[in-house]
């Protein structure tokens, strides 16, 4: 079995997002260092997952503004074992449901964290972008106040 | 007029259970559908319609288990809406027969999961990932795989809220390994401590390998007809009195689904439907693909109140002489994981009192059956009866 690397992680090539034209520019947003989501302008509401027409009130005018990037901690899982070669080096890390507080909630993962250190339900959260190559950017999270 | 107890399973069956090697769910299907008409005592000229699950891969599963079976049916279609499909089957079916499409339904679920998953190492580690097509929002970008975590998000979040514990997951883990010790046919066969279940191999924290469902080849099937014409037979019938079905289909990490899960406004339906309330259920069989999962339904079916399944599964009540004998031939836990249609072969067994008193419930005449999945926000939920 070949084995694609990023260059410098030893590790195999991660999962890379499942980029769309309608995911397209949330990618292109955390590329930018800059999260946006889909907001709609029929009432107001951020949504996730993008889609043509805002699922509270089925408005089609819709706009992908920039989000703060704070939020808290939904829920969270901690991989203890290895389901992917490109993750092994990371075990034991955290998978969270962080809810952004413009509303919406979707997965990430959680960086950041000193030795030992725990996350819990409800642990307020702040963006930080890691880069998978020249292009790809994820949009990872680490507890707010935690040092830089 | 309300389809309450006019229909009834007349027959079930199970293949072989846990590890089949070199047989395939196709034939497994057919194994539990061919002992399941001999059950009934029919003769499959009279069987005239098949629904049933299979692996999603595997495109026209009904039509190529009937094919096998050597019958040609009146009304045949494959259920695609995960573990709550099994009990959904024998509902389409009694509502098929309801509108003249048929009058004799096969019903049946099949995988060889453990097969597919130990032809090599590669298939082990690729096995955990999920086997469904990838989603855009999936996470594996993030490292997120598998139905474990996404179901660990509930676990975790009714931890925080409620103050479950994990020793009360475990309660779950060991309830029904002491229900598979008593089934022969089980695919877990050691008994187990307390300490074993908290030394078990982590996978996904807050579960380890103790609070997740087994792989397994394993299929199960029910005939259905009229409760009138199962009163001919030889096996006494067991009615089916209510079901009901609802799906979150907005998402699991949505309102909050994780802690009130889509069993709640299903059994509601079920119950409904068959006149009874929580009280009457002599024993429940439950979809347990997770300890968690099971938690959230004990109080999602109302058998004591939000917040508190942890406690109720702790007390001792799941076990064969408590308070509501749950998963008693051991569950996908312990006995074999085929996506709740054992679940319904088990709730069959025990109100038509087919067991010696080692595995019997005394006096079982409800059985109530909840059936989950579908990327964790589908659920089904039946009644059956004593005829």
């Amino acid at each position: 079995m070949s084995i694609e690397t990023t260059g410098e992680r030893s590790a195999p090539r991660p999962p890379y997002p499942v980029i769309t034209d309608e995911t397209a520019p949330f990618w292109d947003s955390a590329h930018a260092r800059a999260l946006q989501l889909p907001h709609c302008r029929g009432c107001g509401e951020f949504f996730f997952p993008p889609a043509e027409f805002c699922r509270f009130c089925w408005s089609e005018e819709i706009s992908w503004d920039q989000v703060a990037g704070t939020g808290k901690i939904f829920s969270f899982v901690t991989f203890q074992r290895m389901y992917n070669r490109a993750f092994e080096e990371l075990l034991p890390y955290h998978v969270i449901v962080v809810e952004l507080d413009e509303g919406p909630r979707f997965m990430s993962r959680l960086t950041g964290l000193a030795e030992g250190e725990i996350p819990t339900v409800d642990a307020a959260v702040e963006v930080v972008y890691e880069d998978l190559d020249e292009t790809t950017t994820l949009p990872l999270f680490r507890l707010q106040g935690a040092a830089r | 007029m309300s389809l309450s107890n006019r229909y009834a399973i007349a027959g079930t069956a199970t293949s072989r259970l846990g590890k089949v090697p070199g047989v395939g769910a196709i034939s497994l299907m057919t194994e539990a559908m061919r002992s399941c008409i001999e059950d009934a005592g029919i003769d499959r000229s009279e069987v005239d319609g098949v629904i049933c699950r299979g692996p999603d891969d595997v495109y026209g599963f009904h039509q190529r288990v009937a094919e096998r079976l050597g019958i040609n049916v009146g009304f045949s279609t494959t259920m695609d809406n995960g573990g709550a499909s099994q009990i959904m089957s024998v509902a389409l079916a009694a509502m098929a027969i309801d509108a003249g499409l048929c009058n004799v339904v096969l019903c049946g679920f099949a995988r060889d999961a453990w097969s597919r998953t130990h032809r090599s190492e590669e298939a082990r580690v690729a096995g955990r990932a999920a086997s469904v097509a990838r989603y855009e929002w999936g996470g594996e970008e993030f490292g997120m795989f598998g139905a474990p975590a996404m179901h660990g998000f509930g676990a975790r979040r009714h931890m925080a809220k409620y103050g479950t514990t994990k020793e009360q997951f475990g309660a779950v883990s060991l309830a029904f390994r002491e229900h598979a010790l008593r089934n022969p046919n089980a695919q877990m066969k050691k008994p187990l401590t307390m300490q074993d279940y908290l030394d078990a191999k982590p996978i996904v924290d807050p579960f380890s390998m103790l609070d997740c469902s087994l792989r397994s080849d394993a299929a199960g099937a029910m005939l259905v007809m009229s409760a009138e014409r199962a009163r001919d037979l030889a096996k006494t019938p067991v009615l089916i009195s209510g079901f009901g079905t609802h799906n979150n289909t907005q998402g699991w990490f949505v309102d909050d689904h994780m802690l009130t899960t889509a069993a709640a406004p299903s059994s509601k339906k079920a119950y409904a439907m068959a006149g009874i309330t929580p009280a009457d259920v002599d024993t429940f069989q439950v979809y347990d693909c997770f300890t968690y999962m099971v938690i959230a339904q004990l109080e999602d079916y109302g058998f004591c109140a939000k917040g508190e399944g942890g406690a109720f599964a702790a007390s001792g009540a799941l076990a064969l002489d408590g308070a509501l004998p749950t998963n008693t031939a051991g569950g996908q836990l312990s006995e074999s994981h085929a996506e709740g249609v054992l679940q319904i072969v088990e709730a069959v067994r025990q109100v038509r009192h087919d067991y010696g008193p080692e595995r019997q419930v005394k006096d079982a005449n409800i059985a109530m059956v909840s059936g989950h999945g579908g990327n964790t926000v589908c659920h089904s939920s039946m009644v059956l009866t004593r005829g």
